[in-house]
């Protein structure tokens, strides 16, 4: 039923037959002989008809651009400078691209609200004309040097439509992605207001810890706001409204006693052992208790065999993380006889850790996930029994907040400040606009055209059955 | 400096190139420049200076300022980690972190 609501919404976004004159164009800025203009020789790929890697690179603007054209009602070309440059690489890491709106405008003709700041080519739909005629509306450039075999070991771009891009990238979803930073995610400052004013997108972009939106707030709560994980979202109708037939019911982690810490908490996943979304487990959550040793000096962190097995058979585990390899305490609460495992972080951290797998997991066949190491602390303190599990959450949706606002990315660490102009990775199914370009993506504009309505875009009107009548 | 001025001259070339229409910009058989003369440093992306590009009738217009650069990691199990940042410091944290500390997907079922 889902899938058949989200393939009639994909097809009404890919309709075009109504749009207005205007279209997204690509401005080939690159010199001969490089960037799209390069003349090297490749075979035909993915459904990507170019013969030379300069074709194919141009031919991945275009098919974005007309995928954008297609959801877009605007009577103004919408101008992308596309270029090519080597940026910054390494065997191990790597600058992919970036994207600027190329200018900012307030108080034009036929502005919704004064004194904001609306990106280019929205102010243009807005105005009705060309507000800055003599440039471009955005600039997009990637690093040809990907395709050079010097950067990120043997991996280059994947020129194709196909979606078998493998190990490589895949540039149609960057373009995709980055062409909406173009069209208004994204904003003319972040915390500190240039002039004073707000970007079209802060008017949406809601903390819900303090229940003000960041128009409203002062550049000292912004500065807050901007990385308190799990509480920015956005308030606008077309999101809201529809995050339901993009969004899947949320897996959540709840503790349902003692009293003192019954809630829901926050976790991260593993990538070996079940999916906890289709392994529900509940049951006593124990301390798992091992010898001191040279392996695991530690008597919580489960690296050896476990001593109280008689307490965690058939119930869940609580490790602490360190020493040993999450896989190795999966396995030893595996063998004492858990039915799941929950490992505890033992650093500072707003985000429980991710675990991948250091070595051969396979055999590991009960889910696990991991909590902060303040909530581990506040579980361990608990002299009552502990009680609780993960489950699917019929009443709330992966990515979004208890209000059912759909969140932003607001990261508290290492990547610290990156960008609330994505959705948040809790988002389940992947989103286009979140700040990983993640591999299950597939040909959809999902919720980022409804963002983009909520700051103003409109989509290609859909004549009545009686029109088509006429025709 | 010299390699300084140099990546801001760069950026400006590229963002002043004259522009030609899709439809006008077949590709063309010529020398690329050598590697190490075109390679843009991480800061370079974020060295724009802002400024009021026209005040009038059609209001107040002003030139770029944010931009989003996408990074990218090979993790420990070697799979591409890409991040989409606003800032030079966060890009040299992503760039820079070790590699256990780059993944901050959390609770993410497919």
């Amino acid at each position: 039923m889902r899938r058949t609501i989200l393939l009639a919404a994909s097809l009404l976004l890919g309709s075009n037959l109504f749009a207005g004159t205007g279209r997204v164009v690509i401005v080939n800025a690159d010199l001969p002989g490089v960037g799209f203009n390069d003349a090297s020789r490749v075979e035909p790929v993915g459904g990507n008809p170019g013969v030379t890697l300069g074709q194919q690179r141009f031919n991945v603007y275009v098919k974005a651009a007309d995928r954008w054209s297609a959801a877009l009602d605007t009577n103004v070309d919408i101008r992308v400078r596309g270029s090519w440059a080597d940026l910054e690489c390494s065997e191990t890491g790597a600058v992919l691209g970036q994207t600027s709106v190329l200018s900012w405008s307030a108080n034009f003709p036929n502005a919704p609200r004064t004194d904001i700041w609306y990106p280019a080519a929205l102010a243009n739909k807005f105005a009705g004309s060309d507000l800055t005629s003599a440039q471009d509306d955005m600039f997009i450039q990637f690093n040809s040097a990907i395709d050079n075999g010097t950067c990120l070991g043997n991996r280059s771009w994947y020129y194709g439509f196909d979606g078998n891009e493998g190990n490589d990238d895949s540039l149609y979803h960057v373009v995709l992605h980055e062409i909406a930073h173009g069209l208004g995610m994204s904003s003319r400052a972040m915390t500190e207001y240039f002039q004073n004013r707000p970007s079209v997108f802060d008017l949406h972009t809601l903390d819900t810890t303090i229940g003000l939106r960041w128009d409203q707030m002062t550049q000292q709560q912004r500065e807050v706001s901007v990385t308190n994980s799990g509480h920015l979202a956005w308030d606008g109708d077309n999101v809201t409204s529809r995050a339901a037939l993009f969004l899947q019911n949320a897996t959540v982690f709840t503790v349902t006693q003692p009293s003192p810490v019954s809630r829901n908490y926050p976790f991260g996943t593993a990538t070996f052992g079940p999916s906890v979304s289709g392994t529900p487990m509940s049951g006593r959550i124990v301390q798992a208790a091992d010898d001191p040793n040279e392996t695991g000096p530690a008597t919580t962190d489960g690296c050896t065999a476990l001593t109280n097995a008689a307490s965690i058979s058939g119930n869940i585990a609580l490790i602490d993380r360190g020493t040993c390899s999450f896989v190795e305490k999966a396995k030893n609460a595996q063998a004492a006889g858990a039915v799941g495992v929950i490992i505890a972080d033992n650093r500072t951290a707003c985000v429980p850790p991710a675990m991948g797998a250091s070595g051969p997991a396979s055999d590991v066949l009960i889910p696990v996930i991991s909590i902060s190491q303040n909530d581990g602390i506040a579980l361990r303190a608990q002299s009552e029994e502990i009680r609780g599990g993960i489950r699917v959450d019929p009443s709330r949706l992966a990515g979004a907040s208890d209000q059912g606002y759909v969140l932003l990315y607001a990261p508290c660490e290492v990547a610290g400040g990156s960008s609330k102009h994505h959705w948040d990775v809790s988002a389940s199914p992947s989103l286009l606009m979140e700040p990983f370009i993640n591999p299950d993506l597939e040909d959809s504009l999902d919720l980022s055209i409804f963002q983009l309505m909520d700051i103003g875009w409109t989509q290609p009107a859909v004549r009545t059955g009686r029109r088509f009548l006429r025709r | 400096m010299i390699r300084r001025t140099f990546v801001v001259v760069a950026v400006a070339a590229a963002l002043m190139t004259a522009s030609a229409h899709a439809a006008d910009s077949a590709p063309t058989r010529e020398t690329a420049l050598p590697l190490e003369e075109r390679r843009l440093e991480l800061r370079a992306l974020f060295d724009q200076a802002p400024g009021v590009i026209s005040e009038g009738a059609n209001g107040i217009t002003v030139g770029a300022f944010a931009v989003n650069v996408l990074v990218a990691r090979i993790d420990a199990d070697g799979k591409l980690v890409t991040a989409c940042v606003d800032n030079e410091a966060a890009a040299r944290r992503f760039l820079d972190a070790p590699i256990e500390k780059i993944d901050t997907r959390q609770a993410k079922e497919h």
